[in-house]
């Protein structure tokens, strides 16, 4: 699940955790760009399963050994 | 004759290999072009003049010598400036150096070396090939050197503005959701993202090491797919590296393109377009259509959806390399830069992986219309390049998707070709892509392509205007 804050508070408590430092300006803009990121991330396949294998990383081809020598 | 620096590659190689032309008269020829040009587009960041006429004089001196010299031989190239050249720095166009002076180059760039390339410099980049155009940094963005006022598009801003001043005989830029392809349309000129893993990613640097590809920008077809067979081909030292042979791309340009099947992706261009990119990719159906090709319409998975696939794995392999820095030093990076990357920090672990289960999933799709069809064509933009003033959005990707990040996804090699002008003077790019390592079959429908259009390669010439002015595009050239 995508982190998804209730309201700016909590998502500055988590920017901070996470390490960021933000100055007003850019809290109130990455809280609302955070929004944007969610509502991609929501519109990514919703029928994937347990057994869907990710790409390896670095191969995204659909035949993995296209890529490896 | 036009004048040296205006040659296409191919033509310039031709005229060295002819003994017309010396590998010295057209590095200097070059330099003094970037040196007029400099101030109005900011294309490069460093410029090597001394080394590169040294270069080119032990060109010269091989060929005079009768030793073997390829097409490459003598040729000024210049590469984005997230490309290890040795003894350079690698800038990445940010305040935050990668280090002091490169090693060594990048493999692509040894490859060139090898055969003979005279390396004039380091091009202009949008900051970690990511976060411009930004006036923030320690080096002026590039400029359209078809109108000032616009960006050349990005993040391989200076390889595109370069080539369309001719600043370069050819140029590598990087793609990791359209920054080769984007730049080349907004500048009128062609651009190759080959299938990722066909051109080693050693000594670039990264943005998402997973999406990452490094291509050509050149004048035209032909000059991509001799740069192309330049630089392919297996790399030990890089784990994405594919083993697989490399064909001579630019012998197989030429000929018919009769019966070749070409999938039109419409539902990725036709809600986001402007008029005058739907109707420049009309009149190029109908170009395709003249020459014999089958033009049919294919379903693919929704541009948001391969976009919001690429995209959450952008952030995350992001801010995975630059995360350090953005804690401990983020006022050093330029405001785009820092606000998109750490917008990176957010992306779960879950989130990254159902990102990549999707791409495998949206990868086999895509793989299945080369079922049906040898090409796909679709927008390589939605309208022209932007006026600087309007491309200063913070998240420009959150609200409109990019036509060219699929391929990037999916690692299908995928060439922009520039096919009209708008009526202000501003060039326009379509798209084509095909199946994994088919990089010739795409040449060669570009190419095609662009000899029966005709209104390309085109030399934006200064003075470059500061606003585009309505004017015919036959005037230009």
């Amino acid at each position: 699940m995508p982190f998804d804050p209730v309201d700016l508070d909590s998502f500055m408590t988590h920017a901070k955790a996470l390490g960021l430092q933000l100055s007003d300006t850019e809290q109130r803009e990455l809280f609302d760009g955070l929004e944007g990121l969610n509502a991609m991330i929501a519109s990514l396949p919703d029928d994937l399963g347990p057994r869907d294998v990710p790409a390896t990383l670095f191969c995204p081809m659909a035949a993995d050994d296209l890529v490896r020598p | 004759m036009s004048s040296l620096h205006e040659m296409t590659l191919t033509d310039a190689s031709a005229q060295m290999a002819l003994g017309t032309i010396t590998a010295v008269e057209l590095t200097q020829a070059y330099l003094t072009q970037i040196e007029k040009a400099q101030p109005d587009l900011n294309a490069y960041v460093t410029v090597c003049a001394e080394s590169a006429l040294h270069q080119a004089q032990m060109a010269d001196a091989r060929r005079h010598k009768g030793l073997p010299c390829g097409p490459l031989h003598g040729v000024p190239m210049a590469f984005k400036d997230v490309i290890d050249v040795g003894g350079l720095p690698t800038t990445c166009h940010s305040k935050i150096p990668t280090t002091r002076a490169a090693d060594a180059d990048a493999a692509a760039v040894a490859k060139l070396r090898q055969a003979g390339v005279v390396i004039l410099g380091k091009l202009a980049t949008h900051e970690y090939a990511f976060g411009g155009p930004s006036h923030d940094l320690p080096f002026p963005p590039a400029r359209n050197p078809w109108a000032t006022d616009h960006i050349p598009g990005g993040s391989s801003s200076g390889s595109a503005a370069a080539m369309a001043a001719r600043l370069c005989a050819a140029s590598l830029g990087t793609d990791t959701s359209g920054s080769i392809r984007m730049p080349a349309g907004d500048c009128g000129v062609v651009g190759l993202k080959p299938t990722y893993g066909r051109v080693s990613l050693s000594g670039v640097f990264p943005l998402s090491p997973s999406m990452d590809h490094v291509g050509p920008i050149t004048a035209t077809v032909g000059d991509a797919a001799l740069v192309l067979e330049g630089i392919a081909g297996f790399d030990p030292g890089d784990p994405r590296s594919a083993n697989r042979p490399v064909p001579c791309y630019s012998a197989k340009l030429g000929g018919s393109i009769r019966g070749t099947r070409i999938g039109i992706l419409r539902d990725w261009y036709e809600t986001y377009a402007c008029p005058e990119v739907t109707t420049a990719i009309a009149n190029a159906m109908d170009v395709l259509r003249d020459l014999g090709a089958d033009l049919i319409e294919v379903e693919t998975p929704p541009l948001e959806q391969l976009n919001a696939c690429g995209r959450v794995i952008l952030l995350s392999e992001g801010f995975s390399v630059h995360g350090r820095n953005l804690r401990e030093r983020p006022e050093d990076f330029g405001r785009f830069t820092r606000m998109r990357m750490q917008l990176g920090a957010f992306v779960t672990a879950e989130d990254y992986l159902r990102a990549q289960v999707a791409r495998r999933r949206l990868t086999a799709e895509m793989t299945a219309l080369f079922d049906q069809c040898d090409i796909l064509l679709t927008a390589n933009q939605f309208g022209p390049a932007a006026r600087f003033d309007e491309a200063a959005e913070l998240f420009p990707f959150l609200n409109r998707p990019f036509p060219t990040m699929p391929f990037d996804v999916t690692g299908h090699p995928a060439l922009s070709l520039p096919c009209a002008f708008t009526r202000d003077g501003l060039p326009l790019g379509l798209q084509l892509a095909t199946r994994h390592f088919d990089e010739a079959r795409l040449l060669h429908v570009g190419h095609a392509f662009e000899t029966a259009l005709g209104l390309f390669p085109r030399v934006a010439r200064a003075p470059y205007p500061a606003k585009p002015v309505p004017q015919d595009p036959q005037a230009r050239n």
